[in-house]
């Protein structure tokens, strides 16, 4: 899929068009694997000399962007001029040589190395040739490695016109005809066809080319000249040529292999059926035919074509993998919410998973283990799990021993297993433990390009959702947290008893270590849920049992303001600072102040703010957040319905505030109850079902404060602080808005 | 209210020198690489009514994982400029530019590409007095952009104008107005390219959706207006490329492809055409603009009391565009703006 192409036209129109279905990645900060979801490693099977061609998002696998160029040949020309030298040059010396030297120094600096020098003791005239082309070769660069280019300033681009490159290409000519050594006569004809095409000559160039080029033998060099001459090819539109000849460098060089890739363009079919028709046997078609299926993504044609050219070519290997890779993207086997798939890829359809089964059925593939594996997988992801069970398990029987691939046949085998079990019975536990145990230490494996999360959290989804439908509630939580069983205390207390169970069998003692619920947390929850039912002696004592009771609340939770600002309280200086504990101790002590008659009106009011506080709507969430929970929940549409109404009742803070009410002596405090008791009518507003026309109604609290306590001080302050309440009572805006 | 309009309408007029009852003079974009004009972009050239050529002269992009801006495709000649009009150099700046920039981009980018313009104006004896930018930004980079462009024009001392799209006109609240003397109306692209029936190019419904304010937009403005054409790739009714500078008819006397009955071409084989790769099946969706679409503009546009611009632009120059519509065809749209 050429997405990167796409993007390449918007730049060039700039304009503010969107693109339906090209592929959606989820937001920047989420590391993503750039294969999209998936349970097939491609590096299980397919040569790793293929890897920049996995199906990824990226343009090469793990690669993303090809940075050529300098480096690209070092390694393989070192090794080149040290077996030329029958190793006696060694390889620092040659790289100084080759690399750091320039063309007036390499003398000078070639006499100071003590390799060369011996070397050339002994091979006097190979040596002195050598310095001969090396000082040539590097006064060349002029124009092969002109310096980096000044973007920005066009004045200063070294301009090499085509005088100066003449002049290059007739002294490598001339090399050329004189030179007998043939490792210096295949560097000379490199340089002669890389000199025509930087002059621009590109008939020249595919002349010399095709003159010589059967006289030197296919190594790393053969290769460099074939990519000048296909380019040389490309410039004078002959597609047809320069095509094969990619094709040429795609197979024969390791290091050229994504330049071939993505300079390979046929234009139209006249020239594709001609490029086939330049090769010399089947087996340069097959290269073609590869090409084509991983660069302009028509992984089954190309399968195919190459299956009827040669069914033992190993080149339908990538091919193949990619197309099942693809399928995963389209696949709804995996239960994935966070939009790792890759979109934008067309849905293989049966028909042709049909046509891999027949070719996996003839068998006569070099790997037909890999055709049975990719079809027995594609049965999997259609939800075929009889027929994916006969050819995984047929293909497992002749996989190869590599751990990797052992690895991804038996993480297959698993979801095999389980999706043909129709319930899950104690034998098919105990049948399943092993592989859920080996699952698990997939986390700590040395296989890092095993796929297996995706698939791990399908299963577990998949088990717990079996375990629920068979009313197992304690088992299916282990394998998946479900915040709406929480709700039922006696399910509560059930996975508290089945996760204390020391008598658990090994079944059960998986069960709990894979659980992510512990027994404290449980505990920390019911704490909680006993703080919002006032519960207050319970919830005292079982916070005392758990770490959370050291978790420190940001900000004061007894403070009651006009206007809600949570970031203002928690920065706020705090003369106490209140752990869970020490505030369910305080709230206590408050309590029991109300009911002893002290103080009722302050007490009273403390202990409705901070039933104010620990719902969504206060400052104090840190209170309720735990891991049944959940914590970092911004609005309340990301309260589970589990726990919404615990979290947003307003019920414990208005009752408190009416006893304060109640204890109030002066116009003030009244006043200030008053409001409160506005902010709680507001919120049970702004939790109706339907979204109200209006931002505000005048609340009774509102109505109240105007009608009884506008002489009060207090109102001055909710005149200065409420924009709403302002509003309503008709005043103007204040200039610098009224927060 | 009123009032406030009246003035802003004066002086737009003044400005743009757009005189009520006089055709808005036309223009064209050139937007390849190489400048290589042949006897059909001669001709739209050298009518009367056309008096200036908006010429991208480089493009500026900022490629992820790279230390900074650069500038690409440099314009190159390979024929004359028309004589006797004027040429504008465009600038086209990718938004992920300023994205992934600091602040400082609005510093040291000005100067960088000024001195481009300006060594490709001298290298090929091209005499100017306005230049454009054209930059799609967003309200994420409105503060580096805006601080460009007024770097720029202390800079250069240039009449500078800006292009304006739609979504600019509708947010200007958010997206604010850039700091230039002048804007070019994009009037066009105003759909999402996928695979349905609409024409992703010009919608006048959903252009009539951003227009509602477009006379109080403070700048005042030129029109842009498309005359280019695309298909649209289409697989399993999702795109898979935009097939550019392609014709319905390249592939008419192609048996390869079958006809559909939305009128969309479907490859019967997989194969090349054109240097595109097509699998069996693949639907091309061909989307132009008609020139009874154009004509209705100054129309349609008037309906928001809009319509006074100083010049109606043609996107883009090139023969394949112009063999759409008839020679006068262009004076024609003009003088709807009369």
């Amino acid at each position: 899929m050429r997405k990167i192409f796409l993007k390449e036209w918007l730049l060039a129109f700039g304009s503010i068009v969107t693109i339906g279905g090209i592929a959606a990645w989820a937001c920047a900060g989420d590391p993503l694997p750039e294969y999209g979801v998936s349970a097939f490693a491609p590096e299980a099977f397919v040569d790793s000399s293929y890897s920049p061609f996995f199906l990824s998002e990226q343009n090469y696998y793990q690669i993303n962007y090809d940075v050529p160029a300098e480096n690209r040949f070092r390694q393989e020309n070192i090794t080149e001029w040290n077996q030329y030298t029958g190793n006696k040059v060694s390889r620092q010396a040659l790289e100084r040589l080759l690399y750091t030297a320039t063309p007036d120094n390499l003398d000078s600096l070639a006499s100071r190395e003590p390799d060369w020098a011996k070397w050339q003791s002994v091979e006097k005239d190979r040596a002195k040739k050598s310095l001969e082309y090396l000082r040539l070769a590097k006064r060349s660069e002029q124009y092969t490695n002109p310096p980096v280019a000044d973007w920005w300033d066009q004045e200063k681009k070294p301009a090499f016109d085509s005088t100066t490159v003449t002049s290059f290409r007739n002294a490598w000519v001339k090399l050329l005809e004189t030179e007998k050594d043939p490792f210096l006569q295949e560097r000379c004809f490199f340089q002669v066809v890389r000199a025509c095409f930087f002059q621009r000559d590109y008939p020249g160039a595919l002349r010399y080319y095709q003159k010589r080029a059967t006289d030197f033998h296919e190594g790393s060099l053969y290769y460099r000249t074939m990519s000048y001459a296909a380019g040389a090819a490309y410039k004078q539109k002959d597609f047809a040529l320069s095509n094969y000849l990619y094709s040429r460098v795609f197979e024969g060089s390791m290091t050229l292999r994504i330049p071939a890739h993505y300079s390979f363009h046929p234009q139209e079919e006249s020239d594709w059926n001609k490029t086939l028709s330049l090769c010399r046997n089947a087996r340069e078609k097959t290269v073609l035919w590869q090409m084509l299926g991983i660069f302009y993504g028509d992984e089954y044609r190309s399968m195919r074509e190459i299956y009827s050219l040669d069914p033992k070519s190993p080149k339908t290997d990538i091919l193949l993998v990619r197309w099942i890779n693809k399928f995963e993207q389209a696949s709804k086997y995996f239960s994935t919410d966070d939009y790792r798939t890759m979109e934008g890829f067309d849905i293989p359809d049966s028909t042709r998973l049909k046509g891999i089964r027949q070719i996996a059925d003839a068998g006569n593939t070099a790997s037909p283990w890999l055709w049975q594996l990719v079809y027995g997988y594609g049965e999997l992801l259609s939800h075929k799990p009889a027929l994916a069970k006969t050819y995984i398990d047929r293909a497992a029987s002749r996989a190869p021993a590599t751990p990797l691939a052992q690895a991804q046949v038996r993480l297959l085998q698993v979801a095999v297993t389980l999706d043909n079990a129709a319930a899950i019975t104690p034998q098919l536990e105990q049948q399943l433990l092993p592989q859920l145990k080996w699952l698990l230490s997939l986390q700590n494996s040395d296989l890092p390009s095993l796929r297996f999360e995706d698939l791990q959290l399908t299963i577990r989804r998949k088990i717990a959702g079996l375990y629920k439908r068979q009313g197992i509630p304690t088992k299916a939580e282990c394998f998946n947290h479900e915040p709406a069983f929480f709700k039922d205390s006696v399910f509560v207390n059930n996975l508290e008893q089945f996760l204390n169970n020391p008598k658990a069998n090994n079944y059960e003692a998986f069960c709990k270590i894979i659980s992510s619920v512990s027994p404290e947390m449980i505990r920390e929850y019911k704490a909680i849920l006993a703080t919002y039912r006032n519960d207050l002696p319970r919830a005292m004592s079982l916070m005392q049992t758990v770490e959370a009771k050291e978790t420190f609340l940001y900000g004061n939770p007894f403070n009651g303001r006009i206007n809600d600002c949570h970031d203002c309280d928690h920065q706020a200086k705090q003369k106490i600072s209140y752990s869970k504990a020490g505030f369910l101790a305080a709230l206590q002590e408050m309590e029991k102040q109300v009911s002893a008659g002290n103080d009722v009106f302050n007490n009273a009011r403390l202990i409705g703010n901070a039933f104010y506080n620990i719902t969504h709507f206060g400052n104090a969430r840190k209170f309720y957040e735990c891991r049944i929970i959940g914590q970092d929940i911004y609005v309340v549409e990301g309260i589970d319905s589990a726990y919404f109404a615990t979290l947003t009742e307003m019920g414990y803070a208005e009752k408190y505030y009416r006893l304060a009410m109640e204890a109030a002596n002066t116009p003030e405090q009244k006043a200030q109850i008053t409001f409160l008791l506005a902010k709680c009518e507001r919120n049970r507003w702004f939790l109706q079902e339907k979204e109200p026309p209006v931002d505000f109604i005048a609340w009774k609290g509102f109505r109240d404060l105007k009608e009884k306590y506008a002489n009060t001080r207090y109102y001055q302050e909710v005149l200065r602080e409420c924009g709403w309440f302002r509003t309503w009572a008709g005043k103007p805006p204040l200039a610098s808005g009224n927060r | 209210m009123l009032k406030r309009n009246l003035l802003l309408n004066i002086i737009v007029f003044l400005y743009c020198g757009c005189t009520p009852g006089v055709t808005p003079e036309q223009a064209f974009y050139y937007w390849k690489t190489t400048y290589d004009t042949g006897p059909a972009e001669n001709n739209a050239l050298a009518r009367p009514g056309v008096k200036s050529l908006y010429l991208r002269f480089f493009d500026v992009d900022h490629f992820p994982g790279t230390e900074g801006p650069v500038p690409r495709g440099r314009i190159q000649f390979n024929a004359a400029l028309p004589a006797g009009k004027e040429i504008i150099p465009v600038i086209f700046i990718t938004n992920r530019t300023f994205l992934s920039a600091s602040d400082s981009i609005a510093d040291y980018l000005p100067g960088r590409v000024w001195k481009l313009i300006k060594q490709t104006a001298a290298a090929n004896k091209i005499k100017i007095s306005e230049i454009q930018i054209d930059c799609d930004w967003t309200q994420a980079t409105k503060k580096r952009y805006f601080k460009f462009l007024s770097n720029l024009n202390l800079l250069s001392r240039i009449n500078i104008s800006a292009t304006i799209r739609l979504h600019q006109v509708k947010y200007r609240k958010e997206t604010g107005v850039p700091p230039v003397s002048k804007g070019m109306l994009m009037y066009y692209n105003m759909g999402t390219i996928d695979a349905s029936a609409n024409n992703s190019i010009f919608d006048p419904a959903i252009a009539a959706r951003y227009t509602g304010n477009l006379n109080e937009y403070p700048l005042p403005l030129d029109l842009a207006l498309p005359i280019f054409g695309w298909g649209i790739q289409i697989r399993n009714g999702e795109v898979v490329q935009l097939l550019n500078k392609m014709e319905r008819s390249d592939l008419a006397g192609d048996s390869g492809f079958a006809t559909s009955a939305d009128n969309r071409q479907i490859a019967r084989h997989p194969g090349f055409h054109h240097g595109y790769y097509f699998q069996q099946g693949d639907a091309i969706k061909w989307e132009t603009v008609t020139p009874e679409a154009l004509l209705a503009v100054p129309e349609q546009l008037a309906k928001h009391g809009a319509g006074k611009f100083g010049k109606i632009v043609f996107y883009d120059l090139d023969a394949i565009n112009l063999n759409r519509y008839e020679e006068n065809f262009f004076e024609r749209v003009a003088a709807g703006f009369r």
